[in-house]
């Protein structure tokens, strides 16, 4: 397997619902993980790709977050929620295209409500945190991809 | 808008204070520094807003000071004994909802205090797009915009400021102690009476406004809430037996505000949350709490020094929640 597959394998996963698949090959082992529950920042950028290496380990090689990519962070600490209401869908999606000042959550501390809005134009390429959890000061909300 | 010194804030004030005397339009004029034209239109808007103004020549205006207050800007303004919250008044017959409007103000530069007052809205909301209930004529609807010097962390005190506003307010008007439900709502008889939503619009690093939304059940007859509400709401006038004055109400609320947000700035939340705490009714009761999905049963232990909702489990473990709905069981 190398790159190209990798990559073609990557794109096949990102419509599916599948977010974890481990794939075991004479060259090597391959992890692919994405997900959208990951709290710290550090822990990913939108889908870490394990590079298959020469020896028979597992090398989590996720890659460095490219200058273009923005963190929305959580501006207190409080509940997440992806929309105004339960019923209604949520302000953004994955891979939606954001205008400066947009909508993109709300924070709920203790009945205050806080929407939080994109500072960029691009692209939401990372939802990190479910629908009505909890969140800290500071936690990473979501990735944007700035428009070039 | 209305501030208290615009030129008809300051005729009812001055009609007032003669007690229903006629006071000369020349008078007026010289007191306002305005022309005796100008006094005239002003009291023909007057009278346009619901004021019973008599004019007898030679004698000049007079206010009837048993006719029933209107409910609009100028009657607040002119009632008001505050000086930060309600220094600009906006009064609206109608919205969509008095946050959203407050909102676009504070966008706009409205200054700290200004308050928002609509007689119904069309979209009245609670928190997570719930539906406050908004017929006109009946209940107080108001949004008050407040630039708190704290950091976005910390805005959500203002909602144990707002708590403990209403509840004083709402306990001087009927002569009785409502009960709050963590974190604001307020209930007389279990059943609730006032709502309160906050919401904030913040940098980083600094909160450049937060809008507390308050919606006060005043004159709402019980045949005429909807039956979704009708087993779980309550209304001043139901629990009085005779009509409340919304603009008088509205008055010793933005009082209330007032004096609570001060007492915060100068002390911070610790006494805001002592007197939230002899309020508070769940403290030690059975309480289920639901959070988005999950649900959190045991007894209540007060809240912590932040005021988030401390709840002990079956399994002894207190865990602290900071958004949800709670219900003694």
């Amino acid at each position: 397997m190398d790159i190209k597959d990798i990559k073609a394998l990557y794109k096949f996963l990102r419509d599916t619902d599948i977010v974890e698949i481990d794939i075991e090959e004479e060259k090597g082992k391959l992890r692919i993980k994405r997900g959208c529950v990951l709290p710290r920042e550090e822990a990913a950028y939108a889908a870490p790709v394990t590079a298959p290496s020469p020896a028979k380990t597992v090398v989590e090689a996720a890659p460095a977050k490219p200058d273009n990519v923005m963190v929305v962070t959580s501006p207190m600490v409080g509940t997440f929620y992806r929309s105004a209401s339960p019923e209604a869908s949520p302000f953004v999606e994955m891979g939606g295209i954001v205008k400066n000042g947009q909508t993109l959550c709300i924070i709920e501390a203790m009945k205050l409500m806080n929407e939080v809005e994109s500072e960029y134009a691009g692209r939401i390429v990372s939802i990190l945190v479910e629908n009505g959890q909890p969140v800290e000061y500071g936690e990473p909300l979501f990735h944007v991809e700035a428009s070039k | 808008m209305q501030t208290k010194d615009a030129a008809e804030v300051r005729i009812i004030r001055l009609l007032r204070a003669e007690g229903g005397q006629a006071v000369s339009g020349s008078a007026i004029s010289a007191s306002l520094g305005i022309s005796r034209a100008a006094v005239w239109k002003h009291i023909e808007r007057l009278r346009l807003m619901g004021y019973d103004i008599d004019a007898q020549p030679r004698k000049g205006y007079s206010l009837d000071p048993d006719h029933s207050r209107p409910f609009n800007n100028v009657e607040i303004a002119a009632s008001l004994k505050t000086s930060l919250v309600g220094r600009a008044v906006y009064y609206y017959p109608a919205l969509a909802s008095t946050n959203a409007t407050a909102f676009e103000l504070g966008r706009a530069n409205a200054p700290d205090g200004t308050v928002v007052i609509a007689d119904s809205q069309t979209g009245g909301k609670g928190r997570l797009g719930r539906r406050w209930e908004s017929p006109p004529g009946v209940n107080l609807y108001t949004s008050i915009i407040l630039r708190p010097p704290v950091a976005p962390v910390l805005a959500h005190h203002l909602t144990f400021v707002a708590a403990v506003s209403v509840a004083g307010a709402v306990a001087a008007f009927i002569g009785r102690r409502p009960a709050v439900k963590w974190p604001n709502d307020v209930l007389i008889d279990s059943r609730k009476v006032a709502g309160i939503l906050l919401e904030m619009d913040s940098e980083p690093d600094r909160v450049n406004f937060v809008v507390i939304g308050i919606g006060v059940n005043a004159n709402l007859k019980a045949k005429a809430m909807p039956s979704a509400i009708r087993d779980i709401a309550t209304s001043l006038s139901m629990i009085t037996g005779h009509g409340v004055d919304r603009a008088a109400l509205a008055c010793a609320l933005y009082s209330e505000l007032e004096k609570w947000y001060k007492i915060y700035l100068d002390g911070g939340l610790a006494p805001v949350l002592e007197a939230w705490r002899g309020w508070f009714a769940s403290e030690g009761k059975q309480v289920r709490v639901a959070a988005f999905g999950r649900t959190i049963d045991g007894v209540c232990a007060g809240v912590d020094v932040d005021g988030a909702l401390l709840v002990r489990t079956q399994a002894g473990k207190v865990e602290r929640v900071v958004s949800g709905d709670v219900e003694t069981v």
